[in-house]
C-alpha cells in the first residue's frame, strides 16, 4: 500500500506562465513536474469531525527520498494511541507497511484495500498515496473560482485498475498550477471533497498547513493542521529500518 | 327527523343522485388505502420504553426486525451455484447502494422499448445486455406479470415498465442499513506476521467479486468462513451429521423506515425467483412475517368478503323474499364500507390490523340498520295503502329512523370513547368506526326511504304482507319460543342467564392475554415450517437489546468491562429456557483481531489483557464510517458514540413445540434482567430494549387499552340510555345484553383457551356495538307499545314481534356470514370468523330473552315518569330527539 503523504506530494512548485490553449492532461502535467522535496519532517495535528464526536490525534511524519527513487515514510502517533506506521514506497510494486502497537506487537499490513478509512479518517489510504498522472484522463471543464482564486476545472476518469474513485473534480490554480480543491466520485456519485488552506512557501516548495477532507455533505470532515514541517533536511537511513519500530 | 324523511320523499331521485356522486368521490379513496400493522401505528408517543426504544434504534440501528434468509442446493459450492448465490447477494445489494450512474441508461432502454408496438423479450434483454442487476430485475418482473410470453403488447410493455420503475424507485431509498452473507462479511488474518484483511470472496479490478471455481479457490473460500468463529450459524451453518457447510445465512437489516413492507416484498420477490432455479431459499424474520401476515389478510378478505356478502344476502331473501329486501340492505352496507374506508385512504390514514375490522363492524351496523327500517316498512306497509305512498311512508320512516339514529347515536359516542385509548391504533379505530356508524345511519335513513318511494308498489310481494308475515315463518316461531321464555319463564331465564355468567366470568379468569403471532399462521404453512428451519440453523429470526453501560467515555475498551460482557453472552445461550440461539456483540470483533494479530492461533480468540491493545485494533481496524457518526459502520449496531456503551443482540427462536407468545418473553425478559443485575459490578448499568419488548408491550396496551376502553364505552353508553330513557333502571338493563354476550364470548374464549389477542380483541368492539344497536331498538319499540296501554307481558311479546324479527334477521345473516370465514385458511380470519358468530349469537340472546326477561323480573315502566324533575328538565337527551312527541 502506496503511502506517500499526501500533502508532500500535493506540494508544487510555482511556475508561472501563461496558460491559455493548454489541455486537461497538459494542465495535469504541469502540476506533476513540480519540485517534490527529498525529505521531510513534520509534525500534524488531525482532527476529526464526525456528529457530535471529535477525535483528535496527534502525529509525525518523517519521510525520505532514496537513491533508487523510492520513498520510506514513518508515522509515529503521539495521541491517542502510540501506533506506529513505516511504509516503503515502491515504483512498480506495491508499497510495504508494518505497523508496531502500542505493546510493541509487530505486523506487516498486506492489504491492498485503498478504499479503507485511515485511522478512522475521512482521509483513505489512497488519499494518502501519490497519484500517478497516468491513472486517469484528464479533460479541461470551464473556469471556476475556488477559495478567491481563478482554477481550472479538470475532471479526471480513472483508466482501468483498482481505484476507489471513478472520478475527480480538480480546481487547479491558474497562476501557479496548485490544487486547491478536489471533488471525488464514487460508484457515480459526488462521495466527498477536499480544500486546501493556508498555502505557503516552505523552502520554495508551496505547502498547505491546513487540509480539509469533507464528506459530500459537508457535515463531517477530518483537518489535518500542520504543527510544523522542514523540508530537505537530513535523516538517518536506519530511522525507517522495520528495527527501528520494536 | 320528520323534516328531513319528509325532505328525502320529496327529492328522493336527487338524495339518490347526490348520494350516488357521493359514493363514487369517497369510494375513490379506496384507492389510496393502505395497510400497516406495524408498531409504530398503534404505540403510544409518549410511552417512556417506547421512546428510549427509538432512541437506541437511531443510534445502534434495528436489530430485531431483520429479513433472514437460508439458502441451501444439492451442491452448494458447485461454481453454478456460487455463482447464483452471487446474483441473489448483488440484487439484495442494489438496494443497500444503488448505482446512479446507470440510472439514466435504465431508463432510456426503458423509453425507446416504450415506442415500439410490440415488446419482444429477448430483444429487450439483449439491449440491457450488461447492466446484469438492472437485466434481472427486468426479467423477474417480466415473469410475474407475463410468465414465458415471448412477446408483449405495448400496453403490457407500460405495465412492465411502470412496476420496473417502482423498484428502481425502492432500490434508490437505499434503505438497506446492513447487509451480512458469506459474500459481504470480512475477514482478517495475522498469520506469518502479515496483517491482512480480506472480503471472503475476492474482486477483480472493476470491483466484481471472483466466484470460486477450482478446488483451491473454494478451498480457500471454506477456510476463510471458518476463520471466524463467529461467522458459525451466521453467515453459514453446518448440518451436523455431515460435518458438512448446508446452508448460507443472509440477514439484511433495515434502515428506520416505518413501512417495510414494498423492500420485504422485493426481497421476496427476488428469493422466490431463485427459488423457481432451483435454489433453496428460506426466507423469514419479522419483515416477512408481517408482509405474509398483510398479504394473507387481504388474500382472505378479498376472497372471503364475496362469499360473506352472498351469504348474507341469502338470509336477506330468505327474510323478506323480495328483491329490494336484498338489494336495499346490501346498498347500504356496500356504501357505509366505502365512505369510512375511502374516507381513510382520502385523509391518508392506514388500515392496521384493527381497523381491518371497520368492514365487517360496517357491514353489521349498516344491515342492522337497514333490516330494522325494511322490517317497519312491511310491518306498517297497509299504512302506505290507506294514507297514500308519501304519507304512509313517511310516518312509518319518520318513527323507525328515530330508533335508528338514537342508536347510531348511542354507539357514535360509544365509539368516541375509544378516543381515551392511549394507543394511536385504537383511537383511530374508534373514531373512524365512530364516523362509520354515522354514516350508515345516514345512509339507512336516506337511500331506503328515496327507493322504497321510487320503487313500485306493486312489486311488493303479497308474502310479505303483514298477515302472512308474522305467521309462517321459523322467525316467528322462534320469536314466539323467546316470548313464552321471556314472559311466562323469566325467572329460569334470568337464573340461567346468571348461571352463564358465572360460567362467563370463570372463563374470564382462565382468558390469557397473549399474542402468539407465528400461531396465526398454520402449522404446514411456510412461515411456520421457515421458522423452524431458521430459528435452528441461524439461531433465531428476531432480536432484542441488552445495553451495557460502562459509565464512562472509551469504557467499552476496559478488557474487565468486555469480560462481564463475554459472560452474560455466554449465559444467554446456554441457558435453554431463554429461547436464545445466537448473540452478537462488539466484543466478537475485538477477539478476532486478537487472534489476527497472534497469527490466526484461535487459543487467542479471546479478550485481550490490555486497554491499549484494544484502543490500537480500533485505530487500525479503519472500517468505512458512510454516515460520519463516529462510529465504523461495522461497530454501529454494537457501541455507542462515545465507546461508553455496548450493546449485545440476542436472537430470540421458537419453541420446537410452539411458537414464543408474548407471555413467554416476558418471562425470559424478566430472567435475563435479574442476571444481568445479579452479575454485573455496581458501576455499570444495564438497560433492556428490543422490538420483542416493544412488542409485548405493544400487545398489552393493545388488548388492555381495548378492554378498558370498553369498559368506558359501556358506562358511557348506560348513561346515554339513562339520559335518553329517562330512567336510571333502563341504564343498568340495557347494559344488560352487551355485558353478557362480552363476557360470555370472553369466557368462551378462556374456556376453550383461545388467547386474547390484537386479533380477538376487536371482537368485543363489535359485540359492543351490536348490542348497542339491538339494545336501543328493543328498548324504543317496547317504550312506543308500553306508551299505547299494553301491560308489560304483551308489550314484550308486541316487542319481539317487531324488533325482535329485525334483530333476529341480521344474526341469522351475520351468523351465516361470518360463519363463511371459518373456511380460510388462516387463523386469525378464521378466529374472527368463529368469534363473531359466537358473539352475534351470544348478543342476540342477551337482547331477545334476557333483556325481556330482566324487564319482566324489575317491571320497568319506560315511561318519562321522572319529566318534570329537576334533573330531567335540564338534562333530556329525549327532548333533544324529539322522543316526548311520541307520547
Amino acid at each position: 500500500m502506496k503511502l506517500k503523504f499526501f500533502m508532500i506530494s500535493m506540494v508544487v512548485l510555482f511556475i508561472s506562465q501563461t496558460c491559455f490553449g493548454l489541455t486537461g492532461r497538459e494542465i495535469m502535467e504541469k502540476n506533476d513536474a513540480l519540485k517534490k522535496p527529498d525529505s521531510a519532517k513534520s509534525v500534524v495535528y488531525m482532527t476529526i469531525n464526525k456528529g457530535k464526536r471529535i477525535m483528535k490525534k496527534e502525529f509525525g511524519l518523517t519521510m525520505k527520498k532514496f537513491k533508487n527513487g523510492e520513498d520510506k515514510a514513518l508515522i509515529a502517533f503521539n495521541k491517542p494511541t502510540k501506533i506506529k506506521l513505516l511504509t516503503h514506497a515502491h515504483k512498480n510494486r506495491d508499497d510495504d507497511q508494518w505497523l508496531r502497537l502500542s505493546s510493541g506487537k509487530l505486523k506487516r499490513i498486506a492489504s491492498s484495500d485503498k478504499g479503507k478509512a485511515f485511522v478512522n479518517s475521512h482521509f483513505y489510504y489512497e488519499d494518502m498515496s501519490s497519484r500517478d498522472i497516468d491513472d486517469y484522463e484528464y479533460t479541461l471543464v470551464s473556469s471556476e473560482n475556488i477559495l478567491g482564486a481563478d482554477c481550472f476545472k479538470i475532471d479526471a476518469f480513472k483508466k482501468k485498475g483498482k481505484k476507489v474513485y471513478d472520478k475527480l473534480s480538480l480546481f487547479v490554480r491558474k497562476t501557479d498550477f496548485f490544487i486547491l480543491k478536489i471533488d471525488f466520485y464514487k460508484k457515480g456519485r459526488f462521495h466527498k471533497y477536499l480544500e486546501n488552506y493556508d498555502i505557503k512557501a516552505v523552502k520554495g516548495i508551496l505547502t498547505p498547513f491546513k487540509i480539509v477532507m469533507y464528506t459530500a455533505d459537508g457535515k463531517a470532515s477530518t483537518h489535518l493542521n500542520i504543527k510544523s514541517i522542514n523540508y530537505n533536511i537530513k535523516i538517518k537511513k536506519s530511522k525507517f529500518n522495520k528495527e527501528a519500530l520494536r | 327527523m320528520e323534516k328531513y324523511i319528509k325532505f328525502v320523499l320529496k327529492y328522493p331521485k336527487f338524495i339518490l343522485l347526490f348520494f350516488f356522486i357521493l359514493t363514487v368521490f369517497m369510494g375513490s379513496g379506496l384507492l389510496k388505502l393502505k395497510m400497516d400493522n406495524s408498531i409504530e401505528a398503534f404505540m403510544p408517543q409518549e410511552d417512556s420504553e417506547y421512546l428510549y426504544y427509538n432512541k437506541v434504534r437511531e443510534q445502534f440501528g434495528d436489530n430485531g426486525r431483520f429479513y433472514i434468509m437460508s439458502v441451501s442446493g444439492e451442491n452448494l459450492f458447485d461454481y453454478k451455484m456460487l455463482t447464483l448465490f452471487d446474483n441473489i447477494v448483488s440484487d439484495i445489494e442494489a438496494y443497500e447502494s444503488y448505482d446512479f450512474e446507470k440510472d439514466g441508461a435504465r431508463r432510456d432502454i426503458l423509453n425507446e422499448f416504450l415506442l415500439m408496438d410490440q415488446v419482444a423479450y429477448n430483444d429487450l434483454i439483449t439491449t440491457i445486455g450488461g447492466d446484469k442487476c438492472f437485466l434481472r430485475l427486468v426479467e423477474r418482473k417480466y415473469h410475474g406479470l407475463f410468465g414465458e410470453k415471448e412477446i408483449i403488447s405495448k400496453r403490457a410493455f407500460r405495465k412492465l415498465k411502470k412496476s420496473v420503475l417502482k423498484s428502481l424507485a425502492l432500490m434508490k431509498n437505499e434503505v438497506v442499513a446492513d447487509f451480512i452473507s458469506p459474500y459481504t462479511a470480512k475477514g482478517i488474518t495475522g498469520e506469518n506476521d502479515m496483517l491482512e484483511s480480506y472480503d471472503l470472496i475476492g474482486k477483480d479490478d472493476s470491483g466484481k467479486r471472483v466466484i470460486p471455481r477450482t478446488k483451491d479457490e473454494i478451498m480457500l473460500f471454506k477456510q476463510r468462513l471458518f476463520s471466524n468463529p463467529a461467522f458459525a450459524d451466521g453467515i453459514y451453518h453446518i448440518n451436523a451429521e455431515t460435518n458438512k457447510i448446508e446452508s448460507f445465512g443472509l440477514v439484511v437489516k433495515f434502515n428506520n423506515v416505518i413501512d417495510r413492507d414494498p423492500y420485504a416484498r422485493e426481497i421476496k420477490e427476488i428469493a422466490d425467483l431463485y427459488l423457481s432455479k432451483g435454489v433453496n431459499i428460506i426466507s423469514h424474520g419479522a419483515p416477512v412475517v408481517n408482509l405474509c401476515f398483510n398479504l394473507y389478510m387481504m388474500r382472505d378478505m378479498t376472497v372471503f368478503l364475496p362469499f360473506v356478502m352472498l351469504a348474507v344476502i341469502i338470509v336477506f331473501y330468505f327474510n323478506f323474499r323480495t328483491i329490494r329486501g336484498v338489494i336495499l340492505p346490501l346498498l347500504c352496507l356496500i356504501c357505509a364500507d366505502l365512505w369510512v374506508l375511502g374516507l381513510m385512504g382520502h385523509l391518508g390514514y392506514k388500515l392496521t390490523s384493527l381497523g381491518i375490522a371497520i368492514p365487517t363492524l360496517m357491514m353489521a351496523i349498516g344491515s342492522s340498520y337497514a333490516i330494522h327500517i325494511l322490517n317497519q316498512y312491511y310491518i306498517d306497509y297497509n299504512l302506505l295503502l290507506t294514507s297514500g305512498r308519501r304519507k304512509g311512508l313517511a310516518s312509518v320512516m319518520s318513527h323507525v329512523s328515530l330508533t335508528v339514529l338514537l342508536a347510531g347515536f348511542t354507539t357514535f359516542v360509544g365509539f368516541m370513547t375509544l378516543m381515551s385509548s392511549a394507543i394511536i391504533g385504537t383511537r383511530e379505530w374508534g373514531v373512524f368506526s365512530a364516523i362509520g356508524v354515522l354514516f350508515t345511519v345516514i345512509i339507512s335513513i336516506s337511500i331506503i326511504p328515496a327507493m322504497l318511494y321510487l320503487l313500485p308498489q306493486k312489486s311488493i310481494s303479497e308474502k310479505v304482507s303483514k298477515t302472512d308475515y308474522t305467521k309462517v315463518r321459523f322467525v316467528d316461531k322462534l320469536i314466539s319460543f323467546f316470548s313464552r321464555l321471556s314472559v311466562d319463564h323469566y325467572k329460569m331465564v334470568v337464573f340461567i342467564a346468571v348461571c352463564v355468567l358465572i360460567f362467563s366470568i370463570v372463563g374470564l379468569f382462565k382468558l390469557r392475554v397473549e399474542t402468539q403471532f407465528l400461531k396465526y399462521f398454520q402449522e404446514d404453512d411456510p412461515i411456520r415450517v421457515n421458522a423452524k428451519v431458521i430459528d435452528s440453523n441461524f439461531g433465531g429470526h428476531w432480536g432484542f437489546n441488552i445495553l451495557i453501560d460502562s459509565g464512562e467515555i472509551d469504557g467499552i475498551k476496559q478488557p474487565e468491562f468486555l469480560e462481564h460482557v463475554e459472560k452474560i453472552r455466554l449465559w444467554l445461550v446456554n441457558t435453554k429456557d431463554l429461547h436464545i440461539g445466537r448473540t452478537d456483540g462488539f466484543s466478537d470483533f475485538i477477539k478476532t483481531m486478537n487472534m489476527a494479530m497472534n497469527n490466526d492461533d484461535p487459543a487467542f480468540y479471546k479478550i485481550p489483557d490490555s486497554f491499549y491493545d484494544i484502543n490500537d485494533y480500533l485505530e487500525i481496524f479503519s472500517g468505512d464510517d458512510n454516515n460520519s457518526d463516529g462510529r465504523i459502520d461495522d461497530f454501529e449496531s454494537f457501541v455507542d458514540y462515545d465507546f461508553k456503551v455496548t450493546n449485545i443482540i440476542a436472537r430470540l427462536h421458537d419453541n420446537i413445540e410452539s411458537s414464543v407468545g408474548t407471555g413467554e418473553i416476558k418471562r425470559v425478559l424478566s430472567k435475563v434482567d435479574q442476571y444481568v443485575k445479579n452479575i454485573l459490578p455496581e458501576k455499570y448499568s444495564y438497560k433492556i430494549t428490543g422490538y420483542p419488548q416493544i412488542y409485548v408491550k405493544f400487545s398489552d396496551y393493545l388488548v388492555q387499552g381495548q378492554i378498558q376502553s370498553l369498559l368506558l364505552c359501556l358506562v358511557v353508553v348506560g348513561i346515554i340510555m339513562i339520559l335518553l330513557f329517562e330512567n336510571f333502571k333502563v341504564g343498568c338493563l340495557a347494559l344488560i345484553p352487551m355485558s353478557v354476550s362480552v363476557c360470555f364470548t370472553l369466557g368462551v374464549m378462556g374456556w376453550v383457551d383461545i388467547p386474547l389477542d390484537i386479533v380477538t380483541s376487536v371482537i368485543a368492539s363489535v359485540t359492543i356495538g351490536i348490542g348497542v344497536d339491538d339494545t336501543i331498538h328493543f328498548l324504543n319499540t317496547f317504550r312506543h307499545y308500553r306508551g299505547r296501554g299494553n301491560n308489560i307481558s304483551d308489550t314484550i311479546v308486541k316487542t319481539l314481534q317487531v324488533s325482535g324479527r329485525a334483530i333476529l334477521y341480521t344474526s341469522f345473516s351475520l351468523v351465516l356470514g361470518f360463519s363463511v370465514l371459518c373456511l380460510s385458511t388462516f387463523t386469525p380470519v378464521i378466529m374472527f370468523g368463529v368469534l363473531m358468530s359466537i358473539s352475534m349469537v351470544a348478543t342476540t340472546l342477551g337482547a331477545l330473552v334476557v333483556l325481556p326477561a330482566c324487564i319482566k323480573s324489575v317491571g320497568i315502566e319506560l315511561k318519562p315518569a321522572k319529566a318534570d324533575s329537576f334533573i330531567w328538565r335540564y338534562i333530556s337527551l329525549a327532548k333533544a330527539f324529539g322522543f316526548k312527541e311520541e307520547y
